[in-house]
């Protein structure tokens, strides 16, 4: 059974405030926090003002959404982060109605992609919580990538010596977008990198909410069988993130090491968050 | 008709229409300022690269009719542009102040351009203002850098 916890109770105004203050000591505050009360839903919501559209593609101004809950904290909640619905939501129910299961097209749940470095300075948030904010379409999109980089492109004829990336949000009607970028150049000493010029200009151009940002650290060896490049994000990668989390605080940066198969999340702070491939991939569509 | 003077006939008239159509671009362009008094731009937030562009490394021009009451803006209809710069034209020109002038409409060009070659940090903007025309807003483009890993020697 889900504890009972609302938005509201946690200390958080319904306009305008983050929505991911976490409970200190507590862990994550989308990971661990509980949510709706057992036949209960605990958020209220004005119909009138949501923009109509499909379920999972519908987006909220902050000011429309009364109560927010973490969906990670009920086993059925997660499981509908896992089939790609993000994990702070709300939903179109109003008042003690049961809580509908999420089960795909049709739903009248809505999501919003939640601001979560606060918690993550605190060191409050953790890599599964951000990794179950993110669409499988998008987990799918960035596989896609580490096999790009592992495969011969260009001058790259093993594969391994070159970057692939790519970014995600949504358009104007609350869509999601996927856009991969190009290929990084070859290279195989010094410095590798990526322009993440999108393969699709015009479809990196319909995003109106840029939410992830990715690439990949390639997977190339040494003669000696070593990784010829670092896998957790460089120096360079942490301060274009600061730069850019000023601006975009609900953009979460991820680096893929394709050597070492691990996701890294980073914002510019001193806190990287860390899982395994695997993990993140799991019950991606 | 001598198959020569057909040939120069031919090149004569080419040449009428492509001046023709030459002259007619930058004459579009004048008409809108000819044909009406500009508003006098007094005041406005700098229209800056947004992150969000460059982070995504989108590029573009964006097209927007503006329309004023004599005082400010009353209506801004966008004509052509990316969804993700046009969402940032249009929040800069809402900030501009004019001074008072006849009630107007024209069509103002945000070109956002990103140039090669890519650098590994963010860099500042350059601005080129024709207000309340043009605007034009350059960057360098941003590239990932990441350097090799640290050699251990096998034993």
């Amino acid at each position: 059974m889900c504890a009972q916890s609302t938005a509201r109770e946690r200390g958080l105004s319904a306009h305008g405030d983050s929505i991911d203050k976490g409970v200190p000591g507590r862990g994550g505050a989308r990971g661990e926090e509980t949510a709706a009360g057992e036949g209960r839903a605990l958020f209220t919501f004005d119909p009138g003002n949501v923009r109509a559209g499909r379920y999972n593609h519908l987006v909220l101004a902050r000011s429309q959404i009364q109560e927010v809950f973490p969906l990670a904290a009920c086993p059925w909640l997660a499981e509908n982060s896992r089939l790609g619905f993000r994990l702070v939501g709300s939903t179109l129910h109003q008042g003690p109605q049961p809580f509908k299961y999420l089960n795909g097209v049709g739903d009248t749940t809505s999501v919003v992609w939640n601001s979560w470095p606060e918690s993550l300075k605190a060191q409050q948030q953790t890599a599964q919580g951000l990794a179950a904010q993110i669409p499988g379409q998008v987990k799918t999109a960035i596989m896609n990538s580490v096999n790009a980089s592992n495969a011969p492109s260009g001058a790259d004829t093993t594969g391994g010596f070159h970057e692939e990336g790519g970014i995600a949000g949504t358009n104007t009607n609350g869509g999601l977008v996927i856009s991969p970028a190009t290929p990084g150049a070859y290279s195989s000493s010094g410095v590798v990198s990526t322009s993440l010029t999108p393969a699709d200009p015009a479809l990196a151009g319909s995003i109106t909410n840029l939410t992830v940002s990715w690439h990949v650290h390639p997977d190339g060896r040494t003669a000696s069988g070593d990784l010829a490049w670092n896998q957790a994000p460089s120096g360079q990668d942490q301060k274009v993130a600061a730069a850019e989390h000023q601006a975009l605080p609900g953009l979460i940066h991820i680096v893929v090491g394709a050597g070492n198969k691990q996701v890294y999340f980073y914002n510019g702070s001193s806190t990287v968050l860390q899982m395994s491939l695997k993990k993140f991939m799991a019950g991606a569509q | 008709m001598t198959i020569h003077a057909k040939c120069y006939l031919m090149r004569i008239s080419s040449a009428v229409v492509l001046t023709i159509l030459c002259g007619m671009l930058p004459l579009t362009s004048l008409a809108q300022k000819a044909d009406q008094e500009l508003p006098l731009v007094i005041a406005g937030k700098l229209p800056l690269y947004p992150i969000m562009a460059r982070a995504a490394r989108v590029q573009g021009v964006v097209k927007i009719k503006v329309t004023t009451d004599g005082k400010k803006v009353t209506s801004i209809d966008v004509e052509s542009g990316p969804p993700m710069l046009v969402k940032f034209a249009k929040e800069n020109i809402l900030t501009w102040e004019f001074t008072e002038h006849k009630p107007t409409t024209f069509v103002t060009t945000f070109e956002y351009i990103i140039e090669e070659p890519a650098q590994c940090d963010y860099s500042n903007d350059a601005l080129t203002l024709k207000l309340p025309l043009e605007v034009r807003i350059i960057v360098k483009g941003l590239k990932t850098c990441d350097p090799s890993a640290e050699i251990k020697s096998h034993p």
